[in-house]
């Protein structure tokens, strides 16, 4: 296990060097540079921007001056938010992606596994139709539909709830619920599919003629098989989660990380664009990592060679 | 080995099996029925997809008009409209999902089953795929390529087989070390003939499920892809976009939300019921 | 120490007993909503109207601006211009003061402008102090920082020397480019001194938290030299670029002021909320520009068919909503001496304004310029435009219109707002969405754009070495020469059908029943020192 561990952190290295590097050159192919805008600039000031921010120099020179940077764990200033460097706007946000997101995937992950047993072990009942009508629809209305009814309904309505913004408690309980019934839908979904399928297996069916009641065949055998498919969703889901989602946080209006995916994007913002990635690089790794050492957990029989 | 179904009567018997899934067959001719409607539905009005009817601006749903779910907001019939919408957002659910599928499973499985070195610089490729910029993959996607509908589903492929790989990988890991597998093993068969036959087919049930999961995600990420410039153009349109615009008058023109909407509801339901009612015909131990 | 704050508590207790508590010790503190994060707090390195609420609260230029947007004498108390135009003289007052007991002095604006100039800083509003002599040769790095036409007499004297006569100067100088800056606090921090924690202001307030994403705080900023006049303790900006929300956030009762509103909404808010729904015709056009380079668009006669059948009025009635006012000039009506120069139309008495004719009648007009001309139907028309709501249905709408009258197909092409750009650039398009706001309050503002020879904006490719001496003419000129000068140019482009104005552009806010002092204005400027809260 550790063996792995360490392997994989080592092979981190390159995965990392290489998603910095098709990234880099792929944001700079995309037509627009950080400075265009609709008030066309003279060509002197533009050059004075260039030189300002290294743009004027060959593009192989920028990308060594990047990993330089990267290596001394400077992300650089970012383009557009001129006077915040990427790590500052990146620190400053992820804590609440986190906060938020975190939340939302534990609480789906708790409620989507409970509901996905029961639909599967009740499969074909009542109890399992409502279940799963109850996630289909969270699935089927999407976040942008469902954010906006929720602040519409919950907050100019009937006055329960903030709006939108941050600060207390009661600024996250909207967009936790906007987050989390989606992934409940998700992981419900999930859950109930492989859970029917290891029910039908034959240890469990061994088990079951062995008589063991029924909690602890759920608990010790079923939920341990079942849940892997759950797992290999959760990690890039936790993941993606954690690191924000850009709907949310604009109709919340959350400062959270999320939104510099598409804002750092759309904007050229090169230098954030590019601490975006790699943090989100590291994040995605680090959470499948954890999913292939939860497998080893899970059944023992998967081993790495 | 011998006894190992053939391809063909595996398939015809799940065919049968999937039309005796009461909840499946209803929702196969459901689903006919809107493929049906969104080709024929647009000859049963008297309005044009792009036609502009000055005087019905924003005009809630009116019959005696002819304008049975209401008009947009810049006064064109959202009946054809949401018609036309369910062409675009039906093929991308069907072509976008089996792209995601075809690569995922070949993928995982191929991935998993080898292990070793391979499934570790399998899975990096998959991890760097993750993490690059999709935004600017698509713009540059348009730029080179232009505005054509195949990069729509390259472009939604390219993202969603990602999930699916893993999941397959996932399983495959944990069936590799299955009896039946190694038995197959000893038993002389290629590493592809084990895959094809033993591997895929016992991943089938997550993948049925995961690819009803697919399918809503496709479909609004086109609505994605026209924000970048690179999905449908006007007036063309597809559910994720007459429904995010629905969406931003929820308030003031409930039908502009609500109808397709409910389109697109009752076509992810349809999916799901579909998906499990393949999962159930399909899956090995039952047979 | 302790005395002092028991007689605090003494008289907050008094103020309890007496009812008083409540007003006393509530603060005014006026939430406005501001469109995006601000990308910069810094004068010289921003960009947008959303950073400048924000930066003109805290500094005060030359001139400023009072709440109908009407120029007042800000840090300068008057000002002397020389007999050829060309020498300003201002006098700043003495009892202005930094936020740290400094007196606000004539180098801290001399500091300012040549920091903005400075190819180092490289400010993109380097470009609106070029009528200051030597300020381009600075910008390109052909002449020395000190050879700006910029200079202190004394500590309260501040004289700008200019090329020509310049005469929106005074405009120019209320914008918030052109303010003063500390320089001690600058050369100390010079990445972070718009931080709180260093932050000096001479305006009516000073930053007191940031918090990106979320919001900027600013405080009542008591050494403001008119702090007597400022009624709100403190004023948060909050960056909402979701227009729903923020109109949701509105309603909730979390914000007094919102930066725009949604189109979606309009119609509901007007007959809903009138009271707080307010219209700000601004100095501004959104049109439709031709690639006059590209066949068939190379036919002014092409372009004036198209032109004449977009229907503008239902344009304005039916998609936007907000009061615009159709447009058929490039430069927007106002207060002052120009007037606009609209399109005219051949009609069976003479040339008269497209205006004055009915919709049938201008389609009939370029019904039967197609006849003449022989258009070629078969080539789609292809409409360029940045992604967004009200761009996508003018753009069908004008798609609607021209199919319907002219029988001309189009493709609609929304791009992603940098490819947009980009395509503006190489002018990739044969008609182009673009609006244009004016950063000053003079015609020149507009008519520079379309310069054939140096024209930064010139998008549609437009060529007329006519038009570019009328537009010399008029920076050589003053008075009514030179407003006659800008007209010719005017009436050339327009004659030419260079572009298709469709509308006078508005900008729409909702203003809470609390907030007096807000008045709408062409610049959209709200100084939050004119402002006051009643609960």
């Amino acid at each position: 296990m550790l063996r792995l561990i360490l392997n994989r952190i080592l092979g981190a290295i390159p995965t990392l060097f290489v998603i910095i590097g098709i990234s880099f050159f792929m944001i700079r192919m995309a037509p627009g540079g950080p400075f265009d805008q609709e008030r066309q600039l003279p060509e002197e000031i533009i050059a004075n921007l260039n030189k300002v921010y290294h743009l004027d120099e060959p593009l192989y020179q920028q990308f060594g001056r990047y990993l330089w940077g990267i290596l001394q764990g400077d992300f650089g200033p970012s383009f557009q938010y001129k006077d915040h460097t990427v790590s500052e706007l990146i620190f400053q946000g992820f804590p609440v992606s986190l906060k938020i997101g975190g939340i939302a995937i534990v609480l789906a992950a708790i409620i989507g596994i409970f509901l996905g047993t029961i639909a599967a072990l009740r499969q074909n009942t009542r109890v399992d139709y409502l279940i799963m009508g109850f996630s289909m629809t969270g699935i089927t209305i999407p976040s942008f539909v469902m954010a906006p009814l929720l602040s519409l309904v919950i907050g100019v309505y009937l006055r329960l709830l903030p709006v939108g913004g941050w600060g207390d408690l009661k600024h996250m309980v909207l967009p936790i619920i906007a987050l989390t019934l989606p992934q409940i839908a998700y992981i419900a979904r999930l859950t109930r599919g492989s859970m029917i399928e290891v029910l039908r297996s034959n240890y469990i069916r061994t088990a079951k003629a062995k008589g063991l009641p029924e909690r602890v065949i759920l608990a010790r055998h079923a939920l341990r098989g079942a849940l892997l498919p759950v797992v290999s969703y959760l990690g890039p889901a936790t993941a993606g989660i954690i690191t924000g989602s850009v709907v949310i946080e604009k109709i919340f209006g959350i400062p959270g990380i999320g939104r510099f995916f598409v804002l750092g994007a759309l904007n050229r913002d090169y230098t954030l664009v590019m601490g975006v990635v790699v943090f989100y690089g590291i994040i995605i790794i680090l959470f499948n990592l954890i999913v292939d050492i939860l497998y080893g957990i899970l059944d023992p029989k998967v081993r790495y060679e | 080995m011998e006894n190992i179904p053939q391809g063909r009567s595996l398939w015809a018997d799940a065919r049968k099996r999937l039309f005796s899934n009461r909840a499946a067959f209803v929702a196969l001719i459901v689903l006919s029925m809107i493929t049906i409607l969104s080709i024929f539905g647009p000859l049963l009005s008297p309005h044009a997809f792009d036609s502009i009817d000055w005087d019905f601006v924003g005009s809630p749903p009116n019959f005696e008009k002819g304008f049975p779910f209401g008009t947009d907001a810049v006064g064109r019939d959202l009946f054809v409209r949401t018609m036309y919408g369910a062409r675009i957002s039906l093929m991308v659910a069907v072509v976008a999902s089996l792209v995601s599928l075809i690569i995922g499973v070949t993928y995982g499985s191929i991935s998993g089953f080898i292990g070793g070195r391979t499934d570790s610089y399998m899975m990096r490729f998959v991890d760097v795929f993750y993490s690059l910029p999709f935004m600017f993959f698509v713009i540059l996607l348009m730029v080179f390529f232009g505005r054509k509908i195949y990069l729509v589903f390259l472009a939604i492929g390219a993202v969603e087989w990602l999930d699916m790989a893993r999941i397959v990988r996932g399983q495959t890991l944990s069936l590799k070390r299955k009896e039946f597998v190694e038995a197959a093993v000893a038993g002389g068969l290629t590493k592809w003939q084990i895959i094809r036959k033993h591997i895929i087919p016992n991943t089938l049930g997550s993948v049925a499920v995961f690819l009803t999961l697919t399918v809503p995600k496709v479909i609004l990420l086109e609505s994605f892809l026209s924000f970048l410039g690179l999905g449908i153009q006007e007036p063309m349109t597809s559910w994720g976009v007459l429904i995010s615009e629905g969406a931003d008058q929820m308030e003031t023109a409930w039908w502009s939300l609500l109808f397709p909407a409910t389109f697109l509801a009752t076509t992810l339901f349809c999916f799901n019921y579909i998906g499990d009612g393949l999962r159930d015909a399909l899956d090995p131990k039952d047979r | 120490m302790l005395k002092k704050s028991m007689f605090t508590s003494i008289a907050i207790c008094t103020q309890i007993i007496f009812g008083l508590c409540d007003t006393a010790l509530a603060e005014k503190i006026l939430k406005r909503g501001n469109g995006i994060e601000p990308q910069s707090l810094d004068p010289q390195k921003t960009t947008g109207a959303a950073e400048g609420k924000i930066i003109l609260d805290q500094l005060e230029g030359l001139l400023s601006t009072a709440a109908d947007g009407a120029l007042i004498p800000g840090a300068a108390e008057k000002w002397e211009i020389s007999e050829d135009g060309k020498t300003y003289t201002f006098f700043l007052r003495e009892n202005a003061k930094w936020s740290n007991g400094d007196p606000v002095k004539a180098e801290d604006f001399v500091y300012a402008w040549r920091r903005t100039v400075d190819p180092k800083t490289a400010s993109t509003w380097s470009y609106m102090f070029y009528p200051i002599q030597n300020a381009k040769e600075i910008s390109t790095g052909e002449k020395p920082l000190t050879d700006l036409g910029v200079k202190s007499d004394g500590d309260y004297k501040f004289i700008v020397t200019l090329n020509e006569p310049t005469p929106y100067l005074l405009t120019l100088v209320a914008h918030q480019s052109m303010v003063p800056l500390h320089q001690k606090t600058i050369e100390s921090n010079p990445d972070r001194w718009m931080r709180p924690e260093s932050m000096v202001s001479n305006g009516a307030f000073i930053i007191s938290e940031w918090a990106p994403q979320s919001y900027v705080k600013l405080k009542k900023n008591p050494a403001y030299w008119d702090a007597a006049n400022v009624k709100l303790d403190g004023v948060i900006f909050y960056p909402i670029d979701d227009r729903q929300a923020e109109y949701k956030r509105f309603k909730a009762g979390d914000l007094d002021l919102t930066f725009t509103v949604p189109t979606e909404q309009i119609e509901i808010i007007k007959k809903d909320m009138p009271a707080n729904y307010k219209s700000n015709s601004m100095y501004a056009t959104y049109y439709y520009a031709f690639n006059n380079t590209r066949v068939p668009f190379d036919n002014p006669k092409i372009r004036q068919a198209l032109s004449l059948a977009i229907d503008r009025e239902k344009i304005v009635l039916q998609i936007t909503k907000g009061d615009e006012n159709p447009a058929y000039s490039f430069v927007p009506p106002a207060e002052g001496d120009y007037a606009p120069q609209e399109m005219q139309c051949q009609s069976d008495s003479g040339l008269v304004p497209c205006k004055s004719l009915t919709q049938e009648q201008r389609n009939k007009i370029a019904q039967d310029i197609f006849k003449e001309v022989g258009y070629n139907k078969a080539t789609p028309i292809e409409i360029v435009f940045n992604t967004d709501d009200s761009n996508k249905k003018i753009a069908i709408a004008v798609a609607g219109m021209w199919k319907k009258v002219l029988g001309v197909e189009t493709m609609l092409t929304n791009k992603e707002w940098k490819v947009y750009l980009a395509s503006k650039e190489k002018r990739e398009y044969d008609v182009f969405r673009q609006r244009w706001i004016a950063d000053y309050k003079d015609p020149s503002a507009f008519l520079s754009l379309f310069r054939s020879d140096t024209g930064i904006g010139n998008t549609p490719g437009h060529f007329s070495p006519k038009y570019d001496l009328y537009l010399d003419e008029s920076a050589k000129t003053t008075g009514k020469k030179r407003i006659e000068n800008l007209a010719n140019a005017e009436k050339e482009l327009m004659s030419n059908f260079v572009i298709a104005p469709i509308y006078y552009f508005v900008t729409n806010s909702l203003v809470s029943e609390k907030v007096s002092g807000y008045k709408t204005n062409a610049m959209d400027h709200h100084l939050s020192r004119w402002i006051d809260l009643q609960e």
